[in-house]
């Protein structure tokens, strides 16, 4: 079959490579509909993030139409079109029971890499996302295996379009999570970092949980217009203002936002002296996060506010633990858990009420998934995601 | 995990990026008497750092500072020849699965069931009548072979084996099951030891054999019985497409 995989840093090609097999009985092969590129796959394909190998096809957020299943696979079928969380889970253990599907116990085929990481407690494994999570194969090609298909595929409605259900495997619930971690009350005001996939997936969940008003912070005007357009956010292009904390003071009476979701992650974009700061640092290897989107929202959320992290981070310099302690503030974050709320994101999908196919600005072949990826990296013609049709 | 081989099948290209033998490091090494290309190859290193830290901590074996568990000195003397690793080398590591224990026993007694977990560090084949038959892949080609007999007399809420007394490299383990706080299931802790040889073969170990993170088996044999006890299999990435001659 053909995928695409990681060469090295800064280099993806499309190849030739051969097809998966059932291994395990739980296993399911998906013939694979559509693919998007995802901010995070950013961070190794920079080389930011290690422990990926020349040749390891990438990939995490897709759906598709099932082609094969394993001789345990009991609730889904060839035929049946789905969609898949990027994380692969059990369903069995303590975590999966607990709603906690990334920090699954039991699909970490190689947890001594990512011990160093996290200290010896391996998470969920990730379709192609490094080996320190998993090292499985990505899904940016024809077919993808899928572990614990019964847990991990979703059937796709009909009236629910593959673009629609396409960012329910990633963007959606990442986005999701992010409001829901935000115990949004009447009268709240969200404030969301970045409005890329799940930026705008945020924005729009926190008002579908009730937000009075969202504020959504980015500098490409495009993305600000979706903002507005798609999630009916309020905007602030930070380039455009002196302070963006001081803006959202003013916005908020004073209060400041009741919540601040970071969409955006290790490689923000700012500006001043402490990007600077960031930028040289990075380069030099000496820190792997630069961390001016994390750290404004920190300092611009109210007493008692909550942070909710949806970034990647690895390793952060000068993070402003003094703020939170001070202002009371409640810190959650996760990688998606999105098992846990699949079945309101397809509803959701069906209604209308969360239709996040507008996301979908650039379609490409699989063949041309590397000038996607640059497209998609260099933001080019407001390229909010990149999809491919293997 | 696909294959047993010493770490001498096919080269696999070097990753810039994945650094495991610095992992690896990370878990205090334990130094014992074979199978080191083995259970590294097992566990994803590649050959060349796998035998780099062989030979780097063979020179200083003995230090084996990082040695958990056991340090006594009953391997020299009930060998009755001046061991080069005069150490044994012991560890114990628990997890908690979400079985009773009851369940755990009946698991891990399935004849079945020790030949997949052990898969990485050693083929195991049962050999009838509570025996085990080992074999563990060393480097330069060699291998090591013995039998093991389970052990009739540990209490009840243990499993235990030992090797026949005529076992080149002797050793034995014991799994133990008692239960976590409610609803968390059982703490499965195994233990392993092996006693390295002395004499010629302690000489040839110098050669042969260097260090194998003992823990990091014991983690990894712990983390497959969870999984496969839990789900019914073990999570794995073998024969999966990649554009590499190793896809692992």
């Amino acid at each position: 079959m053909r995928a695409l995989y990681w060469n090295g840093v800064n280099d993806l090609r499309v190849g030739t490579v051969k097809d998966p097999e059932i291994i395990n009985p739980h296993d399911a092969i998906l013939r694979v509909s559509l693919s998007t590129t995802c901010g995070s796959d950013l961070h190794f394909i920079d080389g930011y993030i290690p422990s990926m190998k020349p040749g390891d096809v990438i990939g995490h957020e897709f759906m598709g139409v099932i082609e094969d299943v394993g001789p345990e696979v009991k609730r889904v079928a060839k035929g049946d079109r789905v969609v898949v969380p990027s994380f692969v889970v059990c369903g069995q253990c303590w975590y999966c029971q607990h709603d906690l599907y990334s920090l699954c116990d039991n699909t970490h085929p190689k947890p001594e890499l990512q011990a160093p990481l996290l200290g010896g407690y391996p998470t969920a494994g990730i379709y192609g996302y490094t080996h320190a999570f998993g090292g499985y194969a990505g899904a940016h090609a024809q077919y993808v295996r899928i572990p614990f298909a019964d847990n991990d595929c979703f059937k796709v409605p009909d009236g629910v379009a593959d673009e629609t259900a396409l960012f329910l495997s990633d963007a959606a619930p990442t986005g999701y999570m992010g409001a829901d971690f935000c115990n949004i009350q009447p009268g709240d005001t969200v404030a969301v970092w970045g409005c890329g996939g799940v930026g705008l997936m945020a924005q729009q969940s926190a008002r579908l949980m009730g937000a009075e008003r969202v504020i959504a912070i980015d500098r490409f005007p495009d993305r600000l217009r979706m903002a507005r357009e798609h999630a009916g956010s309020e905007t602030i292009d930070y380039t455009q203002v002196d302070s963006v904390l001081e803006v959202l003071r003013e916005m908020t009476g004073g209060r400041g936002p009741d919540s601040c979701i970071d969409a955006v992650g290790m490689e923000a974009h700012g500006t001043g002296p402490q990007y600077a700061y960031d930028r040289v640092k990075q380069a030099l290897r000496l820190e792997t996060d630069r961390g001016q989107a994390l750290r404004e929202a920190v300092m611009a959320c109210r007493k008692g506010g909550t942070l909710s992290v949806l970034g990647v981070y690895g390793l952060i310099d000068k993070f402003p633990m003094g703020a939170i302690m001070n202002k009371g503030m409640t810190v959650r974050s996760a990688q998606q858990h999105g098992q846990a709320y699949m079945d309101r994101l397809l509803a959701h999908a069906q209604t209308g009420a969360l239709n996040p196919a507008y996301l979908a600005t650039h379609r490409f072949s699989l063949e041309e998934g590397p000038l996607g990826y640059d497209m998609f990296k260099h933001k080019t013609d407001g390229c909010v995601r990149a999809v491919f049709a293997p | 995990m696909a294959s047993q081989q010493g770490g001498s099948s096919q080269p696999s290209r070097p990753s810039r990026t994945s650094r495991p033998a610095g992992a690896l490091q990370a878990w205090g090494w334990v130094p014992i008497a074979l199978g080191t290309a083995a259970i590294l190859a097992g566990l994803g290193v590649r050959k060349k750092g796998a035998m780099a830290v062989a030979l780097t901590t063979v020179a200083g074996v003995t230090a084996a500072g990082a040695m958990r568990g056991g340090t006594s000195n009953r391997a020299a003397g009930r060998s009755g020849q001046g061991a080069t690793l005069d150490r044994e080398p012991e560890v114990e590591r628990s997890i908690t699965i979400g079985k009773t224990t009851d369940e755990l026993r009946r698991s891990w007694l399935d004849p079945a069931t020790v030949p997949r977990i052990m898969a990485g560090f050693a083929t195991v084949r049962a050999a009838g009548d509570g025996r085990a038959h080992w074999t563990i892949h060393g480097p330069l080609g060699r291998s090591y072979e013995w039998e093991s007999e389970t052990l009739d007399d540990p209490p009840g809420d243990r499993v235990g084996w030992r090797s026949r007394p005529d076992a080149s490299i002797p050793n034995e383990g014991s799994v133990r099951f008692r239960p976590a706080p409610p609803g968390r299931g059982t703490v499965a802790t195994l233990r392993l030891r092996f006693t390295p040889p002395g004499g010629a073969l302690g000489d040839a170990a110098v050669k042969l054999l260097g260090v194998t993170p003992l823990g990091a088996a014991a983690d990894s044999v712990l983390r497959r019985f969870k999984s496969l006890v839990e789900t019914g299999e073990i999570p794995t990435t073998e024969r999966q497409p990649a554009a590499r001659a190793d896809t692992r």
